[in-house]
């Protein structure tokens, strides 16, 4: 499998410093802020694959290969998914052609060079400082250190164990109110799923 | 009758028919070897060619030859016993394990719903399941750090190093169990790494892996655990969700186990340390630990490992060493036939002989693994690990050693108190009270026989009240022996029986009281003082006397201990040791009672060796046998003149010294070490000198009654007495005096010699005194000492003559 750096598209243009040592001369013609603002320098268009019918140009022509799907590798990658195999040859090639534009995309994403960065999980806060308060101390988990005896004669702890009588708050709401089908057997209620041959009869 | 037709019996004789007709059909007898030579002989046409009917095979003979065929053709092999069944001989196996172990956490992993624990009863499905438990739309999860208690605990039992920062992934497989279609888990960042377990021999690793195996952990993660699912009839399934999202923990090892029997040890020492550190909720029989258990083959030799297949479904110990022999033959063969080996899951069940297909390669789910963007890292503090470390105390290994070393107990036995924890903490309640009756301290190490026995009682002596008839046991219940069996009474029982106040007997039937519950109020000192069961040993004077009792009959077995200090014999007989020991215990008062074995084998070992032996050896001249001398001494000290005078000729004969000691009774006049040869015959010629003249008085006593006819005239008086107190010494000389008299009245000396032998006259009213007294002369002359005539009444008298 492969892992999915996800970049925000913004590294791919160098950052500008905001303080800029540099100074420009003064230009002679004076500038033209309805023609700068009139013509993009860069579209989205770039990073999707080339077509016929878009006249547009873009301002970086990279060759990206992008690798393509037969129809077996789909059918595997619905499965996966847990999706309805599609039901025409024209909604296959649909499918297809969107997933191309798809990786094109992300072929766009993937070419940069990501060697010496650390692949993100997520946002946090990952100063020393945010470790600190994100941290499980013994403080933490006092209560639950507490709420242990000692037991034999090498004096091991161990969790008392009190059965509850009643079910905690986050416990108490309609459990069975989302099944499609429920059943009342015994001692409770259970969900029912139905499978196979059952299935295929309805 | 009617008469049988000559050609008919002529038929049955020579070939074997019999008439058919008639309303028995009768099969055709095959001929006889005898018949058809006879047929042969008699036979002078040439013989007929054998008849075109297939010759008809009996029903017996034709099963007997199918069960053959079939044996011959698919046996089964002989089964090889496990043990031995360990290593195929040119191929190599390689084992790795996975355990998931449900921890013992107050919540779920990543919702504040409670987790089920061990020991509580039976909760209502689906009543222990928060939002986030159904993923229901919009909840998010919620690390609860407490499940981390449990988790480093069994991370530090396997002595892996924690990791401070884990982050949790996804692993995405869609299964009606799941209800959010991934299951949070470690996969890229565990929380502990690099631990290890050692095996030892006393954990059950096979015997080629020598004396330790270390198993490598490769690391430990924590995950959720999915819902339960009951089956029903028709394809549909009951779905409980109170188990989702309970944490595990997974334990990867590193493949390097080579043993089906180690991989089996290993995993019930994992379960072990997780019990014992209280992380896992129960074990792998009831549902609280699961094994998976990747298999691969390859030739000796080579360095590539083979394709490895994963064996899941393992609900025992004995299914996972059976699983993995199965599998590894399985391989084995496919390999020899030249196929291949694919990559699948495969199952087991119990009394199966080969694993079964489950998943094959081209159902193998892709995982995307990805790391789960709701979830910060666990960041682990260093002064948590350490509290947790510190805090944990002995583990089971350590526990062992000091059972061994301090306690004395066997390796065995050691072992089996470990697995059962009641019983473990039983022994040592019962040690304790045991040692603060004995008033023992911290004692050194092995000097524990009062330990050993504690732990020999608490293990066998209760393992047999368990056998008792009278317990019920019910299939869930498995009947607690340690609750009816209060500690305090088994040390008290202790106590006794190790101070010897008490037989091992009257111990086990004390035991047995307490069990029972039928011991008075007031404890086991009031049972034993009410019925008296308290060991009185008899004295080191009575054990002597039984010995000599038991050697006087067993003259035989002395030879043997005579030739093993002669040096003649190699081994210490023991066994005869042990025979005499044993007649000595049931020659002792009340069978054994007040006997204790060993102190009568100490006596008779110290008997045989300073008493039995030596006189058995002052017989010194070998070529004397016992057969000449048995005679001399059946004569009794009738005899002792005659051997005195010959002591007086030869001083230095050796075997009438010997002779001499045997026949003298009086013990003032036995020739030994302080009182030599010359000495006794000085003392015996005084002797001789003193009784000579004795009966002179007596006569002329009797010569003043002989008008009385009543023998009680002539007996008694004084001089009568003080004949027979001077006793065997005087029988010569009366014999001297009255051999050839015939004076009747002075005949009565039978009465005489009566008393001296027997300790009372006859009283006998009888004419003829001389018959009497002539029955002694050949008593004296030919007779053995004890074929004395001996008197007794009517009463007594069996037969109606003198013995």
């Amino acid at each position: 499998m492969s892992k999915t750096r996800l970049l925000p598209p913004l590294l791919r243009h160098p950052l500008k410093a905001p303080f800029s040592t540099t100074v420009h001369p003064p230009s002679t013609t004076p500038l033209d802020p309805q023609a700068l603002l009139s013509k993009p320098t860069w579209s989205i268009h770039s990073l999707l694959p080339p077509t016929t019918t878009t006249a547009t140009t873009t301002t970086t022509t990279t060759t990206i290969s992008t690798p393509s799907i037969s129809s077996h590798q789909l059918s595997h990658l619905l499965k996966l998914s847990a999706l309805p195999p599609p039901t025409s040859s024209e909604s296959t090639s649909k499918i297809l052609s969107d997933l191309h534009s798809q990786l094109h995309f992300l072929a766009h994403l993937q070419s940069v060079d990501t060697s010496d960065v650390e692949p993100l999980s997520s946002i946090r806060d990952e100063t020393p400082e945010g470790l600190a308060e994100a941290a499980v101390t013994v403080d933490t988990v006092k209560e639950a250190l507490e709420n242990e005896e000692r037991v034999g004669k090498w004096r091991r702890p161990r969790r008392r164990v009190q059965p509850a009588k009643e079910q905690r708050e986050v416990e108490k709401w309609d459990v069975l109110g989302s099944a499609s089908e429920k059943v009342t057997v015994g001692g409770g209620g259970y969900f029912v799923v139905r499978s196979g041959k059952a299935v295929a009869a309805e | 009758m009617v008469r049988i037709p000559t050609a008919q019996l002529s038929r049955f004789l020579f070939t074997g028919q019999l008439p058919r007709r008639g309303c028995l059909q009768l099969r055709r007898c095959p001929i006889s070897p005898l018949i058809s030579h006879t047929r042969q002989a008699f036979s002078t046409a040439p013989t007929t060619p054998p008849s075109t009917e297939p010759a008809v095979v009996p029903l017996r003979k034709q099963l007997k030859d199918q069960a053959k065929a079939a044996k011959l053709a698919g046996a089964p092999k002989k089964k090889i016993k496990k043990t031995d069944n360990q290593t195929v001989p040119g191929w190599d196996l390689t084992v790795g394990i996975e355990i998931h172990a449900q921890l013992n956490t107050p919540s779920k992993l990543f919702s504040p719903a409670s987790a089920p624990s061990s020991g509580e009863d039976a909760i209502p499905p689906n009543t222990r399941v928060a939002p986030f438990d159904l993923a229901i739309p919009g909840s998010q999860p919620l690390f609860q750090p407490t499940t981390l208690i449990p988790a480093i605990r069994a991370a530090l039992a396997l002595n892996c190093q924690i990791q401070p920062i884990s982050k949790f992934d996804r692993k995405h497989y869609f299964h009606w169990d799941q209800p959010s279609g991934y299951q949070i888990t470690q996969y890229y960042h565990p929380f502990a790494r690099s631990g290890k377990v050692t095996l030892l021999p006393r954990d059950g690793i096979a015997a080629e892996d020598g004396d330790v195996v270390e198993v490598g952990i490769k690391q430990v993660q924590m995950e959720q655990d999915t819902a339960k699912t009951l089956a029903q009839p028709n394809s549909t399934h009951f779905l409980d969700f109170n188990r989702v999202g309970v944490p595990l923990v997974e334990i990867i090892t590193e493949p390097c186990i080579h043993r089906p029997a180690t991989a089996a040890a290993f995993v019930r020492k994992v379960q072990m340390l997780l019990k014992s550190v209280d992380a896992c909720t129960s074990g792998l029989e009831q549902g609280g630990l699961r094994a998976d258990v990747n298999v691969s083959v390859k030739r000796t030799g080579e360095t590539q490992l083979g394709t490895r297949t994963e064996i899941k479904n393992l609900s025992s110990f004995k299914a996972v060493e059976d699983a993995i022999i199965a599998e590894r033959d399985r391989q084995i063969s496919v390999l020899e036939a030249g196929g291949k080996i694919e990559g699948e899951t495969r199952g087991w069940s119990l009394g199966s002989t080969e694993t079964r297909r489950l998943r094959g390669k081209e159902g193998e789910v892709d995982y995307r693994y990805m790391p789960d963007p709701d979830l910060g890292p666990v960041v682990i503090s260093e002064d948590l690990v350490k509290t947790l470390g510190r805090t944990m105390e002995a583990l089971p290994d350590e526990e062992v050693e000091v059972l061994m070393r301090k306690y004395g107990l066997s390796e065995r036995d050691a072992m089996a108190l470990m697995l059962m924890e009641g019983r473990l903490e039983y022994f040592y309640g019962v040690l304790e009270e045991l040692e603060r009756m004995l008033g023992v301290t911290a004692a050194e190490d092995g000097e524990q026989k009062h330990a050993s026995l504690a732990a020999n009682w608490c293990l066998h002596e209760l393992g047999k009240l368990s056998e008792a008839e009278d317990i019920v046991e019910t299939a869930t219940e498995v009947v607690d022996i340690t609750s009816q069996v209060p500690e305090q009474d088994l040390a008290a029982i202790l106590f006794y029986l190790h101070e010897k106040k008490i037989t091992a007997k009257v111990a086990k039937d004390l035991l047995w009281d307490v069990f029972r519950g039928t011991v008075v109020t007031g404890g086991i000192t009031e049972q034993i003082d009410s019925q008296d069961l308290w060991y009185k040993e008899i004295s080191e004077a009575e054990y002597i006397s039984i010995a000599d009792e038991v050697i006087a009959s067993q003259e035989k077995v002395l030879q043997d201990f005579l030739k093993f200090k002669q040096g003649k014999s190699k081994a210490y007989p023991q066994g005869k040791l042990g025979f005499l020991v044993g007649k000595m215990m049931r020659a002792g008062p009340e069978q054994g009672k007040g006997m204790d074995p060993s102190s009568a084998e100490r006596v008779m070992r110290s008997r045989i060796e300073e008493v039995y032996i030596p006189r058995l050896e002052s017989s010194a001249p070998s070529t004397w046998s016992t057969t000449a001398f048995k005679p001399l001494i059946s004569q009794g000290p009738k005899i002792l003149p005659a051997v005195v005078v010959k002591l007086a000729l030869n001083p230095e004969d050796a075997a009438a010294v010997h002779l001499y000691n045997h026949l003298e009774k009086d013990s003032t006049f036995l020739i030994s070490s302080a009182l030599p040869v010359a000495a006794v015959l000085e003392l015996n010629v005084d002797r001789n000198r003193a009784v000579r003249n004795a009966p002179m008085d007596w006569a002329e006593h009797c010569d003043m009654v002989k008008l009385h006819s009543s023998s009680i005239a002539y007996t008694q008086c004084e001089e009568f007495d003080e004949l027979v107190a001077l006793g065997p010494p005087v029988i010569p000389q009366l014999m001297l005096r009255y051999k050839s008299r015939d004076d009747l009245v002075a005949l009565f000396a039978y009465e005489l010699l009566h008393c001296i032998l027997w300790g009372h006259e006859t009283r006998e009213w009888t004419v003829d005194m001389k018959m009497q007294f002539d029955m002694w002369v050949e008593w004296f002359e030919k007779g053995a000492w004890d074929e004395a005539p001996h008197y007794r009444s009517r009463e007594q008298r069996k037969d109606g003559r003198h013995v």
